[in-house]
C-alpha cells in the first residue's frame, strides 16, 4: 500500500489528473489480494455493473442512491473499470493496511478484465446492462462478449439482466434472474442490442421504463411508480436508471421519494454530456465511444453548432467504426482532433461534411477550439481524447 | 448506370464494411457518373460487396452463403468487380475454387499494408488467418482487412473503377485533401 500510494503521489505530482494506471499495476504486482481483502472489509459486499454501455451511469446512480440511504459506498471513479484501475482505486481511497471505510462496495467493470477477475470478487448481485457490438477490435464479436457477461453472472449472488437485450435474457434459462427494461407500451427509441437470432422465452421485468420526456421518466417497479430526472435524455438514460433503481430495491429500503430527491440532485455523469466553463465561455462535452453512442449524441445536437470539435483520441485503436457513425446531419466540422483525427477527417470527406482544420495533438487542438468564436461550442470526444482535452483544460478531477 | 448491391448491408457489416459502398458511390458521384444501388442483392450487378459479418450472421445465413456459390464462382472465374471481406471472405476461402486455402494461427489485430505484388491494400486486420490478407484475380477481391478497404487502398480502388469502365478522373481538390487525409491516417498506424 505504501508503495503504490508514494507512487500515485509522485505522478499525481508529476501529470495533474494522471496517476491510475501505474500505482495500480505496482499495486496489483506486489499484493495481488488487494482489491479481494479491501471488498472483504465491507459487510454488504459488492455490487458490480458490466455490459457493452451505460455502466458508468448506472454504477454512479447506484452509489448515489446508496450512499442518500446512508450507506457508507466504495466505488471506482470514472472510467476506471480494468484490473489495474480497480486497484488504483483502493490505493487512493484504501488506508495503509488496504482496507476501505465502507459498509458496500460498487464496482463498474470492464466485459472483459471483469469477466477474467469475476471468480476472485464474488459479488452478492450483477446488473447487466447490454451486449452492443462494441471495441470489436478487442473483443472480435458480441458473441464472447455475451459469453464474458455470463461468467460474471454465473459467479454472482443475483443477477439483474436488462431483458430487453435478447443476448442476456438467454442467460434466464441458466440461472434465476431478474429483468428490467421498457414496459410493453412503451413509445420511443428502442435501443438496439447485438444481433442474435435466438429467440429466448422473455421474462417477467421488476422494473419497467414507462415512459420519457425530455429528461423526465416513469420508471414502474414492484415497489411503485418513480417519476425521475434522468442524467440526459435518451431512452438507454432511462434504462440505466432502472438498472439501478432494481439494484437499489435489491440492496436496501429506500423509498420511492428518497430514490426521486438524489436524482434531481444527480450531476451529469463525467463528460458524458456536460456543460463546463471555459475561459467564461459555456461548454458542451459529449463523450463517444462506439457507433451507438456517436449516433446517439448526435441525434443529441442540432447538428449548427459553432464551434464544433470532433475528437478521435488514440483509444481508438480500430477507427473502422468511425464508419458506422452518420455523419450527414453535419455541414461543418471546425476542428478534427486527436490521434485518429485524420481517420476521423477520411470518413467526414466521404459524408461531404465541410472540415476547418485537422490538429491531431490534443492539447493544441483544445487551444485553437478556444479561439474561434461562436454561439454554441461543443466538442464530442472518444475517452482519451477526453481525458487529454480535459487535463489540457484544467478540468480533469 | 452501373449497378452495385451488396448482400444484406444492415447485417453484413460488422467492422463497418457499407462503408466501402460509400466510398465508391461518393467516387463515382465526384466523377459525375451515374450509378444505381440495388436491393434486394444482385448477385449480377456490376459490382458485389459482401462485407464482414458477426459470428451469428455467419451461422444464420450460411445456407444462403451457399446458394450465392455458383454465382460468386463465375464472378471469380471471369475476375469481375467482387469485394469480400473478413468473416464472408474466410468462409469462401473453404469453398469457392481459386482462393487459397485457410490457414490459421494466433488472432492478430492490428494495421497492416498488404501486397500481392502488383496492388497493395492498407487497412485494420483482426483475424487468425495466416498470410491471407489480400486475394486479387481481375477485380475479384477477398480481404482481411477492414477500414473499409477502398477508403485506404487507391489501388483496389482504381482496380474497382478500371474495370468498371470508369475514366473520368476526380476534381483536383478532392484528390489531394483524400491522399493528404490517408497518407496522414498511414502515418498515424502502426504501419505507418
Amino acid at each position: 500500500m505504501v508503495l503504490g500510494k508514494t507512487a500515485r503521489f509522485l505522478l499525481r505530482r508529476i501529470r495533474r489528473g494522471g496517476g491510475s494506471a501505474l500505482p495500480g499495476t505496482i499495486a496489483l504486482k506486489i499484493q495481488p489480494k488487494l482489491l479481494t481483502r479491501a471488498i472483504a472489509s465491507a459487510p454488504m459486499g459488492l455490487i458490480v455493473v458490466s455490459g457493452s454501455a451505460g455502466k458508468s451511469t448506472t454504477t454512479k446512480v447506484i452509489v448515489e442512491l446508496l450512499r442518500a440511504n446512508g450507506l457508507e459506498v466504495f466505488t471506482n471513479p470514472s472510467t476506471a473499470n480494468i484490473r489495474q484501475g480497480l486497484y488504483a482505486a483502493v490505493l487512493q481511497f484504501g488506508n495503509l493496511r488496504g482496507k476501505i471505510k465502507a459498509d458496500i462496495v460498487v464496482l463498474e467493470l470492464d466485459e472483459g478484465h471483469g469477466a477474467a477477475l469475476i471468480s476472485e470478487l464474488r459479488p452478492r448481485l450483477a446488473v447487466l446492462t447490454n451486449v452492443l457490438p462494441d471495441q470489436l477490435d478487442r473483443f472480435v464479436d458480441p458473441e464472447y462478449v455475451q459469453q464474458k457477461l455470463e461468467r460474471i453472472a454465473l459467479a454472482s449472488d443475483q443477477v439483474i439482466i436488462n431483458a430487453d437485450d435478447p443476448n442476456l435474457l438467454t442467460l434466464a434459462s441458466k440461472r434465476e434472474v431478474t429483468g428490467f427494461g421498457l414496459g410493453r407500451g412503451f413509445e420511443g427509441e428502442h435501443p438496439e442490442y447485438a444481433i442474435n437470432f435466438q429467440k429466448p422465452d422473455s421474462i417477467q421485468k421488476t422494473t419497467e421504463v414507462l415512459r420519457t420526456e425530455g429528461i423526465s421518466a416513469e420508471i414502474a417497479s414492484t415497489k411503485g411508480s418513480y417519476f425521475v430526472k434522468l442524467p440526459s435524455a435518451g431512452t438507454h438514460q432511462a434504462l440505466n436508471i432502472a438498472a439501478a433503481i432494481c439494484a437499489v430495491e435489491k440492496t436496501c429500503d429506500m423509498s420511492v421519494e428518497l430514490v426521486e430527491d438524489t436524482l434531481e440532485k444527480l450531476p451529469p455523469v463525467f463528460a458524458r454530456d456536460e456543460k463546463v466553463t471555459i475561459a467564461g465561455r459555456e461548454v458542451r462535452l459529449m463523450l463517444v465511444q462506439n457507433p451507438t453512442s456517436f449516433n446517439l449524441n448526435l441525434e443529441n445536437i442540432a447538428g449548427d453548432e459553432v464551434p464544433l470539435m470532433l475528437m478521435a483520441g488514440s483509444d481508438i485503436h480500430d477507427p473502422s467504426w468511425l464508419w458506422g457513425v452518420d455523419f450527414s446531419k453535419l455541414k461543418r466540422v471546425d476542428i478534427v482532433g486527436g490521434l485518429n483525427a485524420y481517420d476521423l477527417a477520411l470518413v467526414l470527406s466521404y459524408h461531404e461534411v465541410e472540415i476547418g482544420e485537422v490538429i491531431q495533438n490534443p492539447a493544441d487542438a483544445a487551444d485553437k477550439f478556444l479561439t474561434l468564436s461562436g454561439e454554441s461550442p461543443t466538442i464530442l470526444f472518444s475517452a482519451d481524447a477526453m481525458r487529454r482535452t480535459r487535463r489540457h483544460l484544467g478540468l480533469a478531477k | 448506370m452501373i449497378k452495385i448491391s451488396s448482400f444484406e448491408p444492415a447485417l453484413f457489416n460488422r467492422n463497418a464494411d457499407q462503408g466501402n459502398i460509400r466510398v465508391l458511390t461518393k467516387q463515382l458521384e465526384w466523377r459525375g457518373v451515374s450509378y444505381s444501388l440495388v436491393q434486394p442483392f444482385d448477385k449480377d450487378a456490376d459490382f458485389v460487396l459482401i462485407g464482414d459479418a458477426y459470428n451469428a450472421v455467419i451461422r444464420e445465413y450460411q445456407q444462403e452463403l451457399m446458394e450465392l456459390v455458383p454465382s460468386l464462382q463465375r464472378r471469380l472465374d471471369l475476375g469481375l468487380p467482387t469485394l469480400l471481406v473478413g468473416s464472408v471472405y474466410e468462409f469462401y476461402l473453404e469453398i469457392l475454387v481459386g482462393l487459397p486455402a485457410a490457414s490459421k494461427g494466433s488472432r492478430q489485430s492490428e494495421f497492416r499494408e498488404v501486397s500481392n505484388g502488383e496492388i497493395s491494400a492498407f487497412g485494420y486486420r483482426n483475424s487468425e488467418l495466416i498470410e491471407l490478407d489480400l486475394f486479387v484475380r481481375g477485380a475479384f477481391m477477398g480481404t482481411t482487412l477492414y477500414g473499409p478497404v477502398l477508403a485506404k487502398s487507391p489501388d483496389l480502388l482504381d482496380l474497382v473503377l478500371r474495370s468498371l469502365g470508369v475514366e473520368n478522373k476526380l476534381p483536383e481538390v478532392v484528390e489531394k485533401r483524400l491522399e493528404g487525409y490517408l497518407f496522414e491516417v498511414k502515418k498515424a498506424s502502426n504501419a505507418g
